[in-house]
């Protein structure tokens, strides 16, 4: 009864940890074109939530870089670093991700692009001590509406992780995402605000009582990032 | 930062101290039961062996521990008997009501040597029992419903969550406690939380939408958040050097007893009391869990149908409770349920020493209870705290005698658990 308290602490910290990759700053729906490149920044805040019977939500926020060059005019390769630390846990994540263009309006400035983002990643999480390492993989379909210099981009995504850790059965979990957001471009600089919906139906929680027993887990992100372009 | 990790922590090469037989001094003439075993027995069996007791073979007289003293070595050897599972090689605690290896080892040295008699006129001197007490009681709590244990079918267990309300109208803490029991014939063992918050109300929900008092815990009771452990065990007694656990105003008190009716007269009722000592500037303890939170996801901690000794074990470095400071370790409960063989928490050093805080070498579910050490043990920021349990998911260990054995994985009534709950102070003493 009373290990009930501490545990589901202990199952929101987990979770706000390591389910919670940073998911945003994928960018526009629409490549950049051979031979551009944006760098730029990132942060992120991220609350699980969902039917994890837990008082603390806790925001846990990344902060990273990211990358991106055009290396045809249909497809751009980025990659993405971000961190999160208190003192006594923190945890890393790193993707790859490149973007085609499925459909690009001929004006920039209008119309509607659509891109596909194939990530592969790699996430890691220290709890005080023991690490959990979450290699994963992830697909999201980017919607772009350009309105002038700037876009509205909603996505839907599909993905896939393992948890893997000492003394521990590997767990696999499946999960999907959509999200809003918007690029404004402000003289050289792409700055992105976006939230992303998250949902891994299959997760389950082991509680002392059987009927208490959750499964599904879902996240919300809120990230920022500002990407400066050549 | 994170990076530094690769290093893949591996399980902790102590074993267990606990293995060998322990043995007397050399020379030491051969036991009898007058001078040697009957103070042992009289002090440390039977309070729970003896007609009424808990237990169901009486040990008052040299005849019954005779006719039973093959089974009371292996059980005393096995340090299944008495009750009190921590092994004393790890490290001492207040109120221990554990054979210590020179007794033991006494008691084995007479079975071996036939379980002599000796003369009634050569009789040992009296041991004094492992009582503990409380030196004031400023809070007294009773069940006011009478209530029969009733274990489900085919068991004799049935394990009671009593619900009680915390006079206290600001912060206080709980510097000791202790059970009162209506029939001790019927306590096998006891723990006692407070639960504050939301909490509060939900167990008292729970408390009256079942009839009779109290409501049944045979499952655990359900996820509580607002909860913490005071204690538990069948000795109460002052928690160490002012230490208090802090207990909010408008909090419940959950009894939560698991009777036994193995021995019980027919028609036993209870109504049991908690006493506390109370005091509004103790010093205050920390509490801090310890178990691998991915074992509550999905299978993470599965055991398989049939493994003996199936290990999980976890290494953890508190610096998010600790928040940098060094801080002394006063208490230790652990957590398993029946399929739980062995456990052990130890301290990892970063300079590579091990103190050893508990070490549980056959556990038995029903006899957990808070440990509270003798000497405080030091941890330092960088130091690890370390886990380690083990499972019998064998065929001769099942939950219901002759059930096949089948996976499980981390979770309530048929399943199984690890973990210890820790409570810490930032002073050695
Ligand atoms: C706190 C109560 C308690 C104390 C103290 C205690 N016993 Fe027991 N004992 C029991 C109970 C209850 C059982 C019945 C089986 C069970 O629940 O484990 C039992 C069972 C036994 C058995 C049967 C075999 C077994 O292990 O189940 C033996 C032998 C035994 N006790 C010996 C002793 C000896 C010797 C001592 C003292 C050195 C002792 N006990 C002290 C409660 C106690």
């Amino acid at each position: 009864m009373s290990r009930g308290g501490h545990l589901n602490m202990g199952v929101a910290m987990a979770l706000a940890l390591s389910g919670c990759y940073s998911a945003t700053g994928l960018g526009r729906a629409r490549t950049l074109g051979q031979a551009h490149v944006e760098v730029g920044g990132q942060v992120e805040l991220t609350t699980n939530s969902g039917r994890l019977n837990t008082q603390t939500s806790l925001p846990w926020a990344h902060v990273g870089g990211l990358v991106r060059v055009g290396v045809h005019d249909r497809v751009d390769l980025g990659a993405r670093v971000s961190f999160a630390a208190i003192d006594g846990a923190d945890s890393v994540s790193v993707w790859v991700d490149p973007k085609f263009q499925l459909v690009r309006s001929a004006n920039a400035t209008r119309g509607l692009d659509v891109a596909l983002v194939t990530s592969v990643g790699w996430h890691q999480v220290r709890l005080g001590g023991t690490p959990w390492h979450l290699p994963q993989g992830a697909i999201a379909v980017l919607f772009g509406a350009n309105f002038g210099p700037h876009q509205l981009i909603l996505s839907g995504r599909g993905g896939y992780q393992a948890m893997i850790g000492t003394s521990m059965v590997t767990q696999h979990v499946g999960w999907g995402a959509v999200s809003v957001g918007g690029a404004f471009r402000v003289g050289r600089w792409d700055l992105v605000p976006e939230l992303l919906l998250g949902w891994a139906p299959g997760v389950t929680f082991n509680a002392e009582r059987m009927e208490e027993q959750r499964s599904g887990a879902g996240q919300a992100q809120i990230g920022f990032s500002f990407v400066h372009r050549w | 930062m994170a990076l530094g990790a690769c290093a893949v922590p591996a399980r902790d090469s102590g074993g267990f101290c606990a293995a060998d037989r322990p043995t007397r001094p050399q020379g030491a003439p051969s036991p009898t039961w007058h001078r040697d075993v009957a103070p042992i027995v009289e002090a440390f069996c039977v309070r729970c062996h003896r007609e009424g007791g808990l237990a169901g073979d009486s040990f008052e007289s040299y005849l019954r521990v005779f006719a039973a003293r093959e089974s009371v070595a292996r059980s005393v050897r096995a340090r299944t008997m008495p009750p009190y599972l921590a092994a004393p090689c790890c490290a001492r605690y207040r109120h221990s009501w554990g054979l210590s290896d020179e007794q033991i080892a006494t008691v084995l040295d007479w079975v071996d040597a036939g379980a002599p008699e000796g003369s009634p006129m050569d009789r040992g001197a009296r041991i004094e029992p492992p009582t503990a007490g409380l030196s004031r009681r400023d809070v007294s709590l009773s069940v006011t419903e009478p209530y029969a244990p009733t274990p489900p079918r085919g068991s004799t267990d049935d394990v009671r969550c009593f619900v009680l309300d915390w006079p206290g109208t600001a912060r206080t803490f709980v510097t000791g406690l202790e059970i009162e029991s209506a029939d001790r014939s019927l306590l096998h063992h006891v723990i006692v939380a407070s639960v504050s918050g939301e909490d509060a109300d939900r167990v008292a929900r729970l408390d009256r939408d079942e009839a009779g008092a109290g409501f049944s815990c045979n499952d655990g009771a359900g996820s509580l958040r607002g909860v913490t452990m005071l204690g538990g065990g069948l000795i109460g007694g002052d928690f160490p050097e002012g230490i208090g656990i802090a207990v909010e105003p408008r909090s419940k008190i959950i009894l939560n007893i698991h009777y036994s009716t193995v021995a019980a007269r027919p028609g036993a009722v209870d109504r049991p009391s908690v006493h506390f000592r109370t005091d509004a500037n103790a010093r205050p303890a920390e509490p801090l869990a310890l178990t691998n939170p991915a074992w509550l996801i999905g299978d993470a901690m599965r055991v398989r149908a049939g493994d003996r000794d199936a290990t999980f074990f976890y290494r953890y470095r508190p610096r998010v409770s600790t928040r940098g400071r060094t801080m002394f370790l006063r208490s230790v409960t652990p957590h398993m349920h029946t399929f739980g063989s062995r456990l052990t928490v130890r301290v990892l050093r970063a300079n590579g020493e091990r103190a050893c805080v508990l070490e549980i070498p056959r556990w038995r579910f029903g006899w957990e209870q808070v440990y509270w050490l003798e000497e405080s043990i030091r941890l330092d920021p960088d130091d690890e705290l370390y886990l380690e349990c083990h499972f019998d998911n064998s065929a001769d260990n099942q939950p219901v005698p002759g059930a096949a054995p089948r996976d499980f994985t981390f979770g309530g009534n048929s399943q199984d658990m690890c973990a210890a709950f820790l409570s810490m102070t930032e002073a050695a003493r």
